[in-house]
């Protein structure tokens, strides 16, 4: 894997050179294990900031052990308490972070007592301190929506981490206050805020990371140690890159992630802990046998997932997950766009004033959207600043009939879900919905009425559930146990994504299948295309199209000293290895013909390895040397676990 | 006794065991004997006594080096029993555990390529 190069963000430079007496303090104070002292208010306000910048220097250090090294973090993690993972769930509109208080999850608040934070990072000159963004989390002023839609705030960061500017859902992020420009070449989009009246460019991660900052710094604050280990929830649809990118931005905040754990697997593990202790008050024995079977619908801002577990003795086995990118923000524009046919050409041109207006009329939108929740009707007033003002009406039916794509979306994943699980409507027992748009009535009916049930299941807050669960899997994975055997449970997660290789003519076979229980470990036997083949190049991919081309390319590398041999008689080996921490290796080699012994060492390789422009790559490989080194498989009946 | 490669054995040096026997398993055992259930134990029994076994064994609970390892192996036993399991509901009559196993192996659920041997 290639090292990262710690970016010289507008973050550090200025501030961190700064002569100030209070710097080489701070650092001190950050770096060691010693408990912060907890300062006043008044005082809290630049340390918060000098904590930013003394984090940002120390990120090369803590960046090349999780590079480097192959830990997982299992090696690491101990009992003790001080090393316990907090949760943290980034929402793409809101976040929340949540920790194990030795008898039950406690979710923190801000300073201004708010559990669920707006994410999005401020960039502001600010003289006394030099150039230091700050986000929602901050104890500094809040800022309000109109502000953080003024073109001087990031937000929507997880929508847009890990994608290529060749994604649509990048394009789509076009029509946001701040800048995000695409070349279409499928790199890293440009993404810019406004500082000054100047766009200045920063990335995904690096917002990301300096928002992660400061839920670290108010965490570290509130539970008097220093956080390191977090456990973080994530789409269902998060694919490895994207993974890589979130892990990177928690590094760069000085953050190790314990789990990555999709957002519906942490709220399965809340219901297996409230069922165990539900089964517990009644039949006062643990683990008791009754199997419980529950859909999991969640759907936030910016994405949709589905899941299904089945629960008994504190257990939940992921059956099976389907997740899109998917969400309020899809909402938000249809309805802008039903209000305003030609917001684009209106917005094309970004100058302030424009900005402006387009900012109230999304607070708008979304106020509106908010209240159909509850009314049939609601009536949106807005002056849009610049001479035009809006006045109608929003009938329920009409926001319905504007968003119909959405929620033939979401019955899609409902029915996929619950195919890839085997289950039918039947066999379900409950129903939990969770994140902000489960309280969309026609999405509730739409979930409901797919899974045959009168009502929702009770007992889970839809905005803290997720968060809940990864402060409970930080509990467990920290190895943390509780006398009254309340985290004595488990999720046992599966892979959302299919993973496999290239084959001869640009096919996809998968070797580990979407929902396998992970850890997992197969292998499959793949032969020559060319006579006297001696290397083949092993393409892995993420994926559930049949084509490479519709999946992610994580890596390649080349397996050599393959015997010579006529085409399709060679055997060449490939295993994949998923372990409990979701790392991903792949084993590949040539055996001895006609042997089941390896014909010269094997290679091992961690994928992903590749970072941005990897269609480039496939693209290249293909140039380069056309079928020559490819691979293809052999018949099912020729595969070893059949022969043995 | 062999347990396969940990990571820890790999970086003491020895060499690692996936690389002649991955799939080519060499003994077959019990998943009976593996998850500690009677050959006439029902599904329930069968799910109860996995679930038991991965609140001691998965790598999430246990922090021993070779815990993936034996957890993998109860993930296996598990499914090749629930599948003979499920092949029975579904109409084929014969309960006899090593002919289902061959039928079951060849589907594409969840295979798995033992190593040596452990929970003896």
């Amino acid at each position: 894997m290639p090292l990262w190069v710690p970016v010289r963000s507008q973050v550090a430079p200025a501030a961190c050179l700064s002569p100030s007496p209070e710097a080489p303090r701070a650092l001190s104070l950050f770096s060691s294990s010693s408990v912060f002292p907890l300062p006043n208010s008044q005082c809290l306000v630049w340390r918060t900031d000098l904590l930013v910048i003394s984090s940002f220097r120390m990120a090369e250090q803590p960046y090349m052990v999780a590079s480097d090294s192959e830990t997982t973090g299992d090696d690491k993690s101990q009992s003790a308490f001080h090393d316990l993972a907090i949760g943290i769930e980034v929402g793409t509109s809101k976040c929340s972070i949540a920790v194990w208080n030795g008898a039950q999850v406690e979710l923190l608040r801000n300073t201004r007592k708010q559990k669920a934070m707006r994410s999005y990072v401020m960039f502001k000159d600010d003289t006394s301190t030099g150039e230091v963004p700050s986000g929602g989390a901050s104890n500094k002023t809040a800022y309000e929506e109109k502000e953080i839609l003024s073109g001087s705030a990031i937000f929507n960061m997880k929508r847009l981490i890990g994608r290529a500017d060749t994604d649509p859902i990048v394009h789509a992020s076009k029509n946001l206050p701040f800048v995000v420009q695409t070349l279409d070449i499928g790199v890293k989009p440009f993404i810019a805020a406004l500082v000054n009246n100047v766009w200045r460019s920063t990335t995904p991660e690096e917002v990301l990371a300096i928002f992660l900052v400061e839920l670290k710094t108010m965490a570290e604050v509130q539970l008097k140690r220093p956080i390191r280990n977090v456990v973080l929830t994530i789409p269902v649809s998060f694919n490895r890159f994207q993974q890589i990118r979130v892990e990177r931005a928690c590094t760069m905040a000085g953050l190790h992630v314990l789990r990555l754990m999709p957002e519906p697997t942490a709220v399965a593990l809340l219901y297996a802990q409230q069922q165990q202790q539900q089964q517990q008050s009644l039949h006062g024995s643990m683990g008791s046998g009754c199997e419980k079977v529950a859909l999991i619908f969640n759907m936030g801002a910016g994405y949709c997932d589905v899941a299904t577990t089945a629960t008994a003795g504190g257990v939940s086995q992921i059956k099976a997950m389907q997740g899109c990118t998917l969400g309020g923000e899809d909402i938000l524009k249809n309805v802008l766009y039903h209000l305003l046919p030609n917001f684009d050409s209106l917005y094309s041109n970004r100058d302030m004033n424009k900005i402006r207006s387009m900012g109230l009329l999304r607070i708008a939108a979304q106020d509106a959207i908010h209240r159909l929740s509850t009314q049939s009707s609601v009536q949106i007033n807005v002056d849009l600043g610049d001479g035009t003002k809006m006045q109608r009406v929003l009938h329920q039916s009409e926001f319905e009939e504007v968003n119909r794509n959405v929620f033939e979306i979401c019955e899609k994943l409902i029915k996929l879900c619950l195919a890839d699980s085997k289950l039918a409507a039947e066999d379900i027992n409950d129903v939990i919905l969770v994140g902000g748009c489960s309280r969309i009535p026609k999405i509730r009916s739409l979930v409901l009425g797919l899974c045959k049930k009168e009502k929702e299941y009770e007992g889970m807050d839809a905005l803290e559930a997720a968060v809940t669960g990864a402060a409970l899997e930080g509990a467990v994975a920290s190895g943390i146990t509780d006398p009254s055997g309340s985290l004595d449970m488990l999720t046992i997660q599966a892979t959302p994504l299919s993973l496999g290789i290239r084959v001869h003519g640009g096919g996809f076979v998968p070797i580990i299948q979407r929902n396998t229980a992970i850890p997992a470990r197969k292998s499959m036997i793949f032969t020559t295309t060319q006579d006297g083949q001696t290397e083949a190049l092993i393409v892995v991919y993420e994926g559930e199209g049949k084509m490479v081309e519709e999946n992610h390319l994580m890596g390649y590398f080349k397996v050599t000293a393959i015997p010579l041999a006529p085409k399709g008689t060679a055997e060449i080996s490939v295993c994949m290895d998923i372990d409990a921490a979701n790392t991903l290796r792949v084993f590949a080699g040539a055996m001895m013909l006609g042997t089941d012994r390896a014909n010269s060492p094997f290679f091992e390789v961690r994928m992903p390895t590749l970072d941005d422009a990897h269609g480039w790559c496939a693209q290249a490989l293909v140039k380069t040397h056309g079928s020559a080194l490819d691979l293809t498989t052999i018949p099912k009946e020729l595969q070893p676990q059949k022969v043995q | 006794a062999s347990l396969g490669w940990s990571r820890k054995k790999r970086r003491a040096g020895d060499s690692p065991r996936w690389r002649t026997t991955p799939m080519r398993a060499s003994r077959r055992e019990s998943p009976y004997e593996v998850l500690g259930v009677s050959p006439s134990a029902s599904a329930q029994d069968i799910k109860r006594a996995y679930r038991k076994l991965a609140l001691k064994y998965h790598p999430d609970v246990n922090k021993e080096a070779n815990a993936q390892e034996k957890f993998m192996r109860i993930k296996h036993a598990y499914n090749t029993l629930m599948n003979s399991e499920s092949q029975f509901k579904y109409g084929n009559q014969s309960a006899d555990f090593s002919r289902t196993a061959e039928r079951s192996r060849s589907a594409p659920d969840e295979e798995f390529y033992g190593f040596g041997e452990f929970l003896r």
